[in-house]
Formats: C-alpha cells, sequence, structure tokens
C-alpha cells in the first residue's frame, strides 16, 4: 500500500495506466521489471518528469546511487521550481556521507518552496550528522563517523506534494495541477505533519522487504497532501478531513473524495510542470474556510444525552462528566505525548483505532515511538476543545499548538473517541482545519 | 568553563539565536588588538575566527557564523575547538544549543571538558591596552630584541619587542602548561617551573619524536635560583603540537611550554638563543609606564648599592645585602663567595662601574628580580669585567640577594 504513492499523480503526458502499472510492478518487489516498464515509456516520451522521477526512486532501490543522482540531478536542471528531485538528491548524498552536497541541495529544495515540510525535517537531519561529525573530529573520535545507512531522510516518491495538492487513498489518487498554491506557502507546517522518518518507517512493509535497499527511506510516505486544490474541485462534497492544509500523520482522506475527485482527472490536470505559480492563489483560502466552518458547529450543539437516567437533572444542569472525563483524556493524551512517554501515550488510543495510511497498529506505534523518543523535546498545548458525545462515541475538536525541537506549529485536529468500559479512548485522529 | 547560552527558534517562529557569552562580559578588547595583529600579515589566526564567529552568534547572524566556522575547519583541520564549535553551530540551525558542545555523545566528557577549557581562555584572552606595560619587563639589555611572558592563569605567551620606547606587544599566543599547572619542584611533577629563563637553543622538528611537532626551543631551567631551592626536573622546552592536533589543552604537558606550529615556527624565527627571555607565572601584571619606571629605579637602586658597597670595600654592608638563604653555585656560602669575588685586597683605590644591566620581575607571587650586568673593576692598571647574574628576593621589607653567579 505503500506503493501507491507511485501510482498517483498523472501529469499531463503521461497516462495514468502506466504509472499504475509500474506502481503495481514496484509493489510486488518486481524493481527490474518496473524498471524496465519506466525505461521503456522514457523511451516514448523521454521527458516526461514523474515517469523519470520515478525511474529516480527505482534506481536508488536498486542501489544504483551514481544513475540515481543522474536521473535527479538532470531533473533539478529541467525543473528548477520542483523541491523532490533535490530532496532526494540529498537522501542519496546523505546515504554517501556528502552531508555537505545534501545540505546544499535540502536549501535549495527550501529555497524552491518555503513550507516545503520534508526537506527541513531532512535538512535537520543532515544538520544534526555534520554536527556529529565536527563532534568526532572535534574530540578525535575515528569511530561513529560516516554510518550513511543510520540515514533517516524522507526519500519521496512523488514530486507534486508541495507544488501541487494531491491527496493519496488507497489505490487511488488524485490529480492536481501543480500550480504553487501560493496561498499555502505562507502557512506553517503543522506539527504532525512529519513525514515518516526512514528508520521509523513500518517493518514490515514487504515491498521495503523485498527490495535491497541502503536507504530505508524508500518505502513511501505518502507525502502531506497540501489539498487545497482538491477541495476546491469538489468543495462542496468531501468530508472535512479532506480539506486540510495542514496534515497529519492520522488519517488519510477519506476514500469517498477520492473518488470523486478521481473521476475528473483528466480535466484540471494539463498544467505542465513548471505552471505558472498565479493561477491557483483565489480558490485556495475558500475551501479551507468551507472545511473549518463545521467544526465550530458541533460545540454548540451538545448532544442530549437520552441514555441518562436522570433526566430532570439533565434539565436543571447539564451534566458535564462525560464532557469533562472526554477533555481529561485529551489532556493526559497530550501531557504524555509532550513528556514523551509513549507508553502512556499509546494507551490513550482504543484498539480500534485506525491507523493512517492502512499500516498496521504495530507498524504504527513503532513509528510514533521513534518520532516522539527521538526528538529533544515535545511541547504540546490544547485550546478551544469543542467536544461533542453521541452516546460511547465522542468528538473532539481543539486547537493544537506543537513544539519540538525541530519545528512548531499550530493546527486544528479532531480525534474520535469510543468509549470502553468506561474509559474515552482515540479511536481516530484527524488533522486539519 | 564557557557556557554559551543560545536560545533558539525554528524557522516558522524566525528568531535567530541570542549568545550570551556569559563569563566573557566585555572582555574583548578589540581596539587593543587590531592595530598589533595588523602587522602580522600571515594566513588568518584561527583564535581570531573564533571570536569573529562568537560575534556573528551574538548579533544573530548564525548563517555568517557557520560559514565562518566552515572556513575555520578548511584552514585548520586538526583544530578541535573548531570542528566542536562547527557541531555546535550547525545544531542551532534545528536546535537550541546551550552550551558548547552541546549534543556531544556521552563517553568523551574529559575531552569535551579540555575542549571547553581551551575555549574559555581563547576567548577570554586579555590583550592589555597599548599604554599598559608588563611589570615583568624591567628593563632589557640593549640588544635583547625580544622576550617573552607566559601567563600561566590565562593560558597566554605574550612576545615583546624591546623598542627604543620600550617594550612592545607583538603578538600573543594560547599555550598548554603541565598538567598540574605550575610551580616545578622535582622531576616528573608535571608542573611548569616559574621564574626567569632564557632560551637557550633551537632544536628542528625532523630530530624530535612526533609529540614535539616542528621543534623546540630549550630553557635553562633550572636556573641559580631553582638549584638553591633544590628544584630538579629537566628538558621544559617550548615546543610545538603532534600532526593530529593543532592545539593542547591548557593543562596537558608534562611541564613543557606548548604552542601550535605555526607560533612555534614564527617565535623560532624571531627568538634569539641564549639572548631572549622567557619570564612564566600566574601573575602577570601590566603596569603604566610611570609604574614600571618607578620599578626600575627600585631595582636599579639595589644594584647600585652592592656596587658601592664593592667600591668600598665596606664588607659589612656587603654582606648585609645579601641573604642567610645565599648560596653560590658551587654551593659556597657568603663569606667564601666574596672571598673569591675580592680582586687584590690589598688595593687601596678600586673604581667599579656597572653597566649593560637589565632587569626583570619575575610574574609570580613570590618577588625576585633578575638582574644581570657587566661588573667592571678597575684598581690601577688592573681591569677585570664580569657578566653577572643576581637573584634579588623581597624578605621582609628589604630586598636580598639569594644567588648570584658569574656569567662565563
Amino acid at each position: 500500500m505503500l506503493y501507491c504513492a507511485l501510482a498517483l499523480v498523472a501529469w499531463a503526458p503521461a497516462h495514468a495506466d502506466d504509472y499504475a502499472d509500474v506502481s503495481k510492478l514496484a509493489k510486488a518487489g518486481k524493481v527490474v521489471e518496473a524498471l524496465n516498464k519506466t525505461n521503456e515509456y522514457l523511451s516514448k516520451h523521454p521527458a516526461d518528469p514523474q515517469m523519470r522521477f520515478m525511474k529516480g526512486v527505482l534506481l536508488t532501490e536498486q542501489n544504483k546511487s551514481d544513475e540515481a543522482i543522474a536521473v535527479f540531478t538532470k531533473l533539478t536542471e529541467d525543473y528548477k521550481d520542483l523541491p523532490e528531485p533535490y530532496n532526494n538528491l540529498a537522501v542519496l548524498y546523505a546515504a554517501n556521507g556528502q552531508y555537505d552536497k545534501a545540505r546544499a541541495a535540502l536549501e535549495k529544495a527550501i529555497r524552491t518552496n518555503p513550507s516545503y515540510q520534508t526537506a527541513y525535517e531532512n535538512l535537520g537531519d543532515i544538520y544534526g550528522k555534520m554536527a556529529s561529525q565536527a563532534y568526532d573530529k572535534a574530540l578525535a573520535l575515528g569511530s561513529s563517523t560516516a554510518a550513511p545507512a543510520k540515514s533517516k531522510l524522507t526519500m519521496l516518491r512523488t514530486f507534486s506534494t508541495s507544488t501541487g495538492g494531491k491527496i493519496v487513498g488507497a489505490e487511488t489518487m488524485v490529480a492536481q495541477a501543480p500550480a504553487p498554491a501560493p496561498a499555502v506557502a505562507p502557512a506553517r507546517p503543522a506539527a504532525s505533519t512529519q513525514p515518516p522518518l526512514i528508520s521509523q518507517l513500518p517493518p514490515q512493509n514487504t515491498a521495503q522487504a523485498n527490495a535491497p535497499q541502503r536507504i530505508p527511506a524508500l518505502s513511501v510516505s505518502p507525502p502531506p497532501a497540501t489539498a487545497p486544490k482538491v477541495a476546491a474541485s469538489v468543495a462542496p462534497v468531501p468530508a472535512p478531513a479532506a480539506a486540510k492544509p495542514l496534515p497529519a500523520p492520522v488519517p488519510a482522506p477519506a476514500p469517498a473524495p477520492v473518488k470523486i475527485a478521481a473521476a475528473p482527472v483528466p480535466a484540471p490536470v494539463p498544467a505542465p510542470v513548471k505552471a505558472a505559480p498565479a493561477p491557483a492563489p483565489a480558490p485556495t483560502p475558500a475551501p479551507v474556510k468551507v472545511a473549518a466552518a463545521p467544526a465550530p458547529a458541533p460545540a454548540k450543539v451538545e448532544p442530549p444525552k437520552p441514555s441518562k437516567p436522570e433526566p430532570e437533572k439533565i434539565a436543571a444542569k447539564p451534566d458535564n462528566s462525560e464532557r469533562d472525563a472526554v477533555i481529561a483524556q485529551v489532556n493526559g493524551w497530550a501531557k504524555a505525548w509532550a513528556a514523551q512517554n509513549v507508553d502512556s501515550y499509546l494507551g490513550y488510543y482504543s484498539q480500534q483505532f485506525e491507523p493512517p495510511k492502512g499500516v498496521s497498529r504495530k507498524a504504527w506505534a513503532d513509528e510514533r515511538r521513534a518520532r516522539i523518543e527521538g526528538k529533544g523535546r515535545i511541547h504540546v498545548e490544547i485550546a478551544a476543545p469543542e467536544v461533542k458525545i453521541d452516546g460511547n462515541t465522542a468528538r473532539v475538536t481543539f486547537r493544537q499548538t506543537y513544539e519540538s525541537d525541530r519545528l512548531s506549529a499550530r493546527s486544528r485536529k479532531t480525534l474520535v473517541m469510543v468509549k470502553n468500559g468506561g474509559k474515552w479512548q482515540i479511536k481516530q485522529e484527524v488533522s486539519g482545519n | 568553563m564557557s557556557h554559551l547560552a543560545f536560545l533558539r527558534k525554528w524557522r516558522a517562529g524566525s528568531v535567530l539565536g541570542v549568545v550570551l557569552l556569559s563569563l566573557m562580559g566585555g572582555e574583548f578588547s578589540y581596539a587593543a588588538k587590531k592595530p598589533v595583529r595588523a602587522q602580522a600579515a600571515r594566513k588568518a589566526n584561527p583564535e581570531e575566527l573564533l571570536n569573529d564567529i562568537y560575534k556573528d552568534l551574538a548579533s544573530h547572524d548564525l548563517g555568517s557564523a557557520q560559514r565562518k566556522a566552515d572556513a575555520l575547519v578548511e584552514a585548520y583541520p586538526n583544530f578541535r575547538l573548531g570542528h566542536l564549535i562547527r557541531g555546535d553551530i550547525l545544531l542551532m540551525h534545528t536546535r537550541a544549543v546551550s552550551n558548547l558542545g552541546a549534543a556531544v555523545p556521552p563517553g568523551a566528557e574529559a575531552k569535551l571538558a579540555d575542549l571547553r577549557r581551551e575555549a574559555a581562555v581563547r576567548l577570554q584572552a586579555e590583550r592589555p591596552a597599548p599604554t599598559l606595560l608588563p611589570r615583568a619587563l624591567l628593563q632589557m639589555r640593549k640588544d635583547q630584541k625580544h622576550a617573552l611572558i607566559v601567563d600561566a592563569k590565562h593560558s597566554r605567551l605574550y612576545l615583546y619587542e624591546n623598542t627604543n620606547d620600550g617594550p612592545r606587544l607583538l603578538q600573543d599566543f594560547y599555550v598548554s602548561q603541565g598538567k598540574l599547572g605550575i610551580n616545578k619542584l622535582k622531576e616528573g611533577d608535571m608542573r611548569t617551573p616559574v621564574g626567569v629563563y632564557y632560551l637557550i637553543g633551537r632544536l628542528p622538528g625532523v630530530k624530535l619524536p612526533d609529540m614535539y611537532g616542528k621543534g623546540a626551543l630549550p630553557l635553562d631551567y633550572p636556573n641559580d635560583w631553582d638549584k638553591i631551592n633544590g628544584r630538579s626536573g629537566s628538558g621544559i622546552w617550548v615546543h610545538g603540537t603532534p600532526p593530529e592536533t593543532f592545539s593542547r589543552p591548557p593543562l596537558s604537558t608534562d611541564g613543557c611550554v606548548v604552542v601550535s606550529n605555526d607560533d612555534l615556527n614564527f617565535l623560532t624565527r624571531t627568538v634569539e638563543i641564549g639572548k631572549t627571555p622567557i619570564l612564566i607565572g600566574d601573575q602577570v601584571e601590566f603596569v603604566s609606564k610611570e609604574q614600571l619606571e618607578k620599578d626600575l629605579r627600585q631595582a636599579a637602586s639595589l644594584v647600585e648599592t652592592w656596587r658601592r658597597d664593592v667600591e668600598n670595600r665596606d664588607d659589612a654592608s656587603l654582606k648585609s645585602l645579601y641573604s642567610a638563604r645565599f648560596k653560590s653555585a658551587a654551593d659556597e656560602d657568603i663569606n667564601a663567595w666574596l672571598d673569591k669575588n675580592r680582586y687584590l685586597p690589598g688595593a687601596k683605590k678600586i673604581t667599579v662601574t656597572v653597566s649593560d644591566p637589565s632587569f626583570f620581575r619575575q610574574p609570580s607571587q613570590e618577588e625576585v628580580i633578575v638582574s644581570n650586568f657587566t661588573q667592571q673593576i678597575v684598581i690601577g692598571k688592573f681591569r677585570h669585567a664580569v657578566r653577572k647574574k643576581q637573584y634579588w628576593a623581597k624578605e621582609g621589607k628589604n630586598w636580598k640577594i639569594v644567588a648570584e653567579s658569574n656569567v662565563s
């Protein structure tokens, strides 16, 4: 399922079918076949950036680092505005221990798109690597240098994450014109959007297991989908979760809007890669508002509690005990997160919790653990929680302020909670405005 | 210890960093430094680069600090402190850095502590205001072109040039000293001696083991005064560093004074063997010219009193100038020494003159003045000249000669 990202985008001249084929092959661990297919396609459409990008990814997977570097380098020359090839170049350089080059490439990636989160994360890792090399030299330690295999950098499988909104659903995709969506740029990356770092990816990913890769990064991280454009095109339809410029490591957008968007694919797409940055801004803010609108509403609609045995009390004075219990849980959850007490943090999630991206619960938990424990410090703040309770299900929406040693961000978050044995636990976690 | 507090927020917050060089307060005196350094047009001094980097950090210019740190380690790939600071600066791009070597992994505490000490002494390096002079250099002999002063407390070596207007600071250097500091007493005590010494040789690095680096300049430790005090040991040198490191921690030698190879090369070219004094102590003072002249008059008057007593053949008075501790290099007591230095005791009229004097004050708590001069005795047609070295120590309120020798 991680390979679904390969099938993502239908760039103007390319056919979604070809990508899907390549993606399927890659997913099945048939990297060589996938590569053959890619080459075959490129012989007919040598300029197609998406397929070239895929080729770079596939080459990387085959440890053909030099060839992959050549492919990505050429892409950066042909498409100077795309951050993803720079990012992947950086991952490759870092894997070779060439941190200076990696740093330069990431800085270029960020220059192309200041809100480009993966590059920031990767750059942070590069700085950390370089610092540790510097320390080794300072302390005349010869040992711990050059362990490129330990690289945590995130390799991207697709390069439209930042330049065009795109939503990844299981086995489907939404294509977007690669308009750089200026409205998105100034938005701060959400704390919860950290793309999976290499070392934290689900270990039982079969594709990954099959592929003999030096860079574990290759497993797909459906990149933070900056989705305003999607929302724009399907504005009235999507569930609020779909319209989120600040996506989370949590539930990928529901399948519903994806299908809707999938149909009209060819239409909105034709913009070439170097699409003028201008056209998008107008529609962007709108859907956000649309999506955001429902959020405050539920708060007022405090549902009656029919199951309560003493209705007269409710009438006289609304029983807030459940609401308080929910909020207490949310606060406890945030506290455990901030305290980097992962066991406690994970304890707030119900057995029914649906990990995002369809990964297994264990994989998800491992990733969270690595992510949380890997930070120097974390600060989490919950503000203005709004609770909506319906029987044994509660929906809490709040403003989350997240700060770590790497970044800080604010976002809206919704926790869907269920009551198990008298205890409220998280069933679903949704980020976005 | 250097505690450099950095505050930093990630880009979104976009406040770069505040640097508090808490321990250095306002101690940078660039005004005093610049004219001095300007003439030394060698490759960029690493310590100056270090200072520049901290200035950048203080003004929240992480980008510039990074570039300078990169340049620093490129120019000095074995400068470990440079790498340490560069590591911190790299980290500052992503997180708060609260002290030097903030994210050094555990297991290297001792090395890290050494580097922090080195950073502290380097960044606190003091350069005296141009009007202030080292109290130790009371008067250099005219043909002594240079003098070295080692400030053990601050791990600093000052190179002075002897000009017509008095001593002038040419340059100063970071130095390492004995693991256990100063006041060497005996062989193997890992201490650096305190006193007034001379550089008595030049040993090229090629003939020495790697650990001495580009070469060595041996000192005349133990001197007369050391011998009287029973101080033992030998082989105290100024020398360079082994190839793998640009500098050594402040307290790291077996008693030698260690400078970087670049600095050693420079010193080797500059000093005059047998002539250039090196004064070592932990109380290097910088005083006004007036104070220095006052001290010099006092030192000169001591020798003048002695000269008069010799000339007047006033043995009682002469003897009173010598300390009860006095011993000659040949272990003679004061009477034996004076007898030996008495010429033609029967002669009535003798003339004694003192010329080409130098006076150095030991930069230590113990007050010792070392005077060197040529004594000429004229008795009728008999002339005798001898170069003398006297150690005067303050005993109570009086200065007494504690050691004296005739320099051949």
